[in-house]
C-alpha cells in the first residue's frame, strides 16, 4: 500500500514539475517584457529623478546660503544623472545661485559641494559616505539604499519617485527641512521595503536557487523510496521468527499442566494433619484465657463502686451551684428589659431622624433640579450671545471685501478720468469716495464691538496710568479747545486694561466733543466706594463719575442712548459712528458692573460706571462671575 | 528700465484681477499678465505656459483654494517652482494661518487684495531690483 502511494505522489509532484516549469517561462518571458516598458520610460524616470534632486534642494534652509557664488552637486560614480542634472542646470537656479554639477570617482575626493547625489547600483558604502561628508554642510540624496540609512533616500516608484528623510541627520547638518519636505515623506521601514522592486539579477538568482532545492529534493525522495523497501523486508522476516515462537509457547504450557495435578493430591493430604494439630492447641489457650477475664472482671467491679461514690459527691456540690446561679439568672432578666426599652428608644429616635433627612433630600432635589434649569438658560442664553457676536463678527469681516474692492475702483476711476468729468460727475464721486470711507468706519467699529467682551484675562489694572496716558494722546485736542481735565487721584482695579482704557477715552472725548462752540470744554473725574445690597449679601463697588459742562441729553433720549449706530446730532454737527456708547456699556457689563447718565440739557452730562471691587469678585472658567 | 517676462493673477473675483490687472499694466514692469480664476486654472497655466517670476494668490477660491495650490505648489514632483509668491489677504488671518503660510519657502510677502502702483512698487524694488536695473 505504502509503495503504491509514494509512487501516486512522485507522478503528481513530475506533473507539478512541468507545470512550475512551464509558469517560470511565462514569468521569465514577462519579466523581460516589463524590462522593454520600462526602458521606453527610462526618459520619464531620468527627467523625474533631476526634478525631485532640485526640489529637495530647494525645500532645505541652507546655512550661509547667501555667502556662496555657486550652489555644487556632486555624483557619485559613473552614473548618467551627471549629464540629466547639467542639462537642467543651465535652466534653473536654487535659490537664487547658478548651478554646477561635478562627477566624482572617490568618496575622499569629495568637497565644495551643498549636495551629493549617489545611486546604490555604484556600490559606495554609505555609512563611509556619511563619515567622509559629515560637518562639511553637504545634504546627501541617495537612491535604492536602506531605509533610514541617508539623509533622503529616494526610490523609483512607477514613473515617479518616493522618498524617506532622516530628519536627525538632516538637522545635525545644520539643515533646515521645510515642512511640506516631511509632508510627503514616506515614514514607515515597511513601506519602504514594499516600494523596494527587487531587480532583475536577483529574481534570476532566486529562480536558479529555486532550481537546485528542487534537484535535492527529489533525489531526497528517491533515498527515502529505498530505505522504506529495506524496512519492509526486515519485517516480513520479524513476522516469521514470531510465528515460529508462539508455537514453542503452546507446547511448554500442555508440559506444566500434567505436572500440578500431581502436586495438589499430596498438598491435600499434608493441610488435614495440620489443622487436627491446630484444633487441640486452640482449645488449651481459650480455656487458660477465660480463667484470666474472670480475675480481670473482679477488679473491674471493686473500682466502678468506688467511682459512684464521686459522683455523688459531685452532683451533691453542683446541686449548689445551680441554687447560686438561679439567683444570677432572675437579676439578668431585670436589666435584659430595661436595655429592650432603651434600645426601642433610640430606633424611635433614628426613624424620627431619617424621616426629616428624607424630607430634606426630596426638597435638594427640587433645588438642584431648579439649579439645573437655571443653569441651563444661562448656557443658552450665553450661546445665544456668542452666537450674536459671531454672526456681528462674519458680517462686518465679511463686508470689508466688497467695500474694499470699491473704494480701490473709486480710487482708479478719480485718479484717471477725474478731469474729464463735469462738476456734477466730480461731486458725485466725492460723495461716494465719502460714503465709502464712513461705511469702512462703520464696519471697522461694528468688528471691534464683536470682539469686545470676549477676553476674560483680568488684570490689576492702574486707572490713573491710563488717564496719564489718554491725556498724553488727546494733547493736541487738549491745547486746540484748551480744555481742562479734573481728576482725584484714581485706584486700580480688576479688570481688561484695553478695554477699560477705551470706555474712559470714549467718555472723555465725548465730553470735549459734545459742547458749544463757545464753551471751553472741562471734565471732572471722580471715584468713591458704594456698598450695594444683592440678595442677602452687600457687594462693594468703585463707583467712577465722569463729568461734563457740555450741550446735555434731552431725557427722552436718555435710554437709547446707548444702543449702537445711535445718532442725536446730524454728522455735520458732530462727527461720529455713533458706537462709543455702546462699546462703554458693553465693556462695563462685561466687568460685571453699571453704567448710566445724569444729565440736564445745556448744562451737562454726568456718566456714572461701576467696578466690582476684587475681593468680590471670583470667575470661574467659563468667565462668568459668580456672587459670593 | 527693462521688463520682467510674466505675473500671474490667481483670483476667482474678476472685479478684483481686473483692477489689479489695470494698476499692473499701468506701472509697466511686466510684459504679460496671466489670470487664473482658481487654483486647478492656475496649475494648468503653469504647466503649459512659461514660467512666472511673480504670482498673486487669493486664498478662498472655488474649485481648488490658495492652500490647496500652495500644497500642490509644493509637492516634490512639480518641476516649476522658481516663481515668487504674494499672498493676496481680503481680510486680517490670524496668527497661525500666517506662521503655515510662510512655512512655504516661494511665499514672500503678504498684500491687501487690491493692489495699488506704492506696494507693487516696492514689491518689485525688494525682489527684482536687479533685473529691471536699466544696466544692460
Amino acid at each position: 500500500m505504502r509503495i503504491f502511494h509514494q509512487h501516486l505522489f512522485n507522478t503528481k509532484l513530475g506533473r507539478r514539475y512541468t507545470i512550475g516549469i512551464l509558469i517560470l517561462f511565462l514569468v521569465l518571458g514577462n519579466i523581460q517584457r516589463v524590462e522593454g516598458q520600462d526602458l521606453g520610460n527610462e526618459e520619464v524616470k531620468r527627467a523625474q529623478r533631476t526634478i525631485f534632486i532640485y526640489n529637495f534642494a530647494q525645500q532645505i534652509g541652507w546655512p550661509q546660503i547667501a555667502e556662496l557664488e555657486t550652489f555644487k552637486i556632486g555624483v557619485l560614480g559613473p552614473d548618467r544623472t551627471v549629464i540629466d542634472l547639467k542639462a537642467i542646470a543651465q535652466k534653473r537656479k536654487i535659490f537664487g545661485k547658478p548651478i554646477e554639477v561635478v562627477r566624482y570617482q572617490f568618496v575622499k575626493n569629495i568637497k565644495d559641494i551643498q549636495l551629493l547625489y549617489v545611486h546604490n547600483k555604484y556600490n559606495y558604502d554609505i555609512a563611509y559616505i556619511l563619515r567622509k561628508i559629515s560637518k562639511k554642510n553637504i545634504l546627501l540624496v541617495s537612491e535604492d539604499y536602506f531605509y533610514n540609512s541617508s539623509m533622503i533616500n529616494m526610490v523609483n516608484v512607477g514613473d515617479s519617485f518616493e522618498y524617506e528623510i532622516n530628519e536627525n541627520r538632516i538637522e545635525r547638518e545644520g539643515f533646515v527641512i521645510a515642512p511640506s519636505l516631511k509632508q510627503y515623506a514616506v515614514t514607515s521601514s515597511q513601506k519602504w521595503k514594499g516600494l523596494f522592486k527587487s531587480t532583475e539579477q536577483s529574481l534570476v538568482n532566486a529562480l536558479n536557487e529555486n532550481e537546485e532545492q528542487k534537484a535535492e529534493i527529489k533525489s531526497k525522495n528517491d533515498q527515502l523510496k529505498q530505505q522504506e523497501k529495506k524496512i519492509e523486508n526486515q519485517s516480513k522476516t520479524l513476522d516469521n521468527i514470531q510465528e515460529k515462537i508462539v508455537e514453542n509457547n503452546q507446547w511448554i504450557k500442555e508440559l506444566s499442566n500434567q505436572n500440578q495435578i500431581q502436586e495438589k493430591k499430596y498438598e491435600e493430604k499434608l493441610l488435614i494433619e495440620k489443622e487436627l494439630e491446630k484444633n487441640i492447641q486452640e482449645q488449651v489457650t481459650f480455656i487458660k484465657a477465660q480463667e484470666e477475664r474472670i480475675k480481670q472482671s473482679v477488679v473491674e467491679i471493686e473500682e466502678k463502686q468506688r467511682y459512684l461514690k464521686e459522683q455523688n459527691k459531685q452532683i451533691k456540690e453542683q446541686e449548689s451551684i445551680l441554687d447560686r446561679q438561679r439567683g444570677e439568672i432572675e437579676d439578668q432578666k431585670t436589666i435584659n428589659w430595661y436595655l429592650i426599652a432603651l434600645i426601642s428608644l433610640i430606633l424611635i429616635g433614628g426613624f424620627f431622624v431619617y424621616r426629616s433627612y428624607l424630607n430634606k433630600k426630596k426638597l435638594n432635589k427640587v433645588l438642584q433640579a431648579k439649579n439645573k434649569e437655571i443653569h441651563e438658560q444661562s448656557l443658552d442664553l450665553e450661546s445665544k450671545n456668542k452666537e450674536l457676536e459671531q454672526f456681528a463678527y462674519i458680517a462686518s469681516h465679511d463686508l470689508q471685501e466688497p467695500l474694499n474692492t470699491i473704494s480701490s475702483f473709486i480710487g482708479l476711476i478719480s485718479e484717471d478720468y477725474g478731469d474729464s468729468f463735469d462738476e456734477v460727475g466730480k461731486e458725485s464721486l466725492n460723495y461716494i469716495s465719502d460714503a465709502s470711507i464712513r461705511m469702512k468706519k462703520l464696519i471697522d467699529s461694528l468688528l471691534e464691538y464683536s470682539r469686545l467682551g470676549r477676553s476674560t484675562d483680568f488684570v490689576d489694572t492702574g486707572m490713573e496710568t491710563i488717564l496719564q496716558e489718554i491725556k498724553e494722546d488727546f494733547r493736541n485736542v487738549l491745547e486746540r479747545t484748551n480744555a481742562k481735565i479734573h481728576s482725584v487721584k484714581l485706584p486700580v482695579v480688576f479688570g481688561n486694561p484695553i478695554e477699560l482704557r477705551l470706555l474712559l477715552q470714549n467718555l472723555i472725548s465725548n465730553g470735549i466733543k459734545f459742547t458749544d462752540k463757545e464753551t471751553i470744554p472741562e471734565i471732572h473725574i471722580n471715584v468713591t466706594t458704594k456698598n450695594v445690597p444683592i440678595n442677602s449679601q452687600t457687594e462693594t463697588f468703585w463707583e467712577f463719575s465722569v463729568k461734563d459742562n457740555g450741550i446735555g441729553i434731552p431725557k427722552k433720549h436718555q435710554d437709547r442712548i446707548f444702543a449702537i449706530f445711535q445718532r442725536l446730532h446730524s454728522r455735520e454737527q458732530y462727527q461720529g459712528t455713533g458706537i462709543g456708547l455702546a462699546h462703554c456699556k458693553k465693556i462695563i457689563e462685561s466687568h460685571g458692573g453699571n453704567i448710566w447718565l445724569e444729565s440736564e440739557e445745556g448744562k451737562g452730562t454726568t456718566f456714572y460706571f461701576t467696578i466690582p471691587k476684587k475681593e468680590n469678585i471670583l470667575l470661574d472658567k467659563s468667565g462668568i462671575k459668580i456672587d459670593l | 528700465m527693462r521688463k520682467l517676462k510674466r505675473f500671474l493673477l490667481i483670483d476667482d473675483s474678476k472685479a478684483t484681477t481686473f483692477f489689479n490687472k489695470t494698476i499692473i499694466l499701468k506701472t509697466e514692469v511686466v510684459e504679460e499678465i496671466a489670470v487664473a480664476y482658481n487654483g486647478k486654472e492656475a496649475l494648468d497655466s503653469l504647466q503649459s505656459d512659461s514660467t512666472p517670476e511673480l504670482i498673486f494668490l487669493d486664498l478662498n477660491m472655488p474649485v481648488m483654494n490658495g492652500w490647496e495650490f500652495l500644497d500642490a505648489y509644493h509637492h516634490p514632483s512639480n518641476p516649476f517652482q522658481n516663481s515668487k509668491i504674494v499672498v493676496m489677504l481680503g481680510a486680517e488671518i490670524g496668527k497661525e494661518e500666517r506662521e503655515r503660510l510662510l512655512s512655504f519657502s516661494q511665499v514672500v510677502e503678504f498684500r491687501d487684495k487690491m493692489l495699488s502702483k506704492k506696494v507693487l512698487e516696492e514689491i518689485i524694488q525688494k525682489y527684482f531690483a536687479q533685473e529691471v536695473s536699466s544696466k544692460p
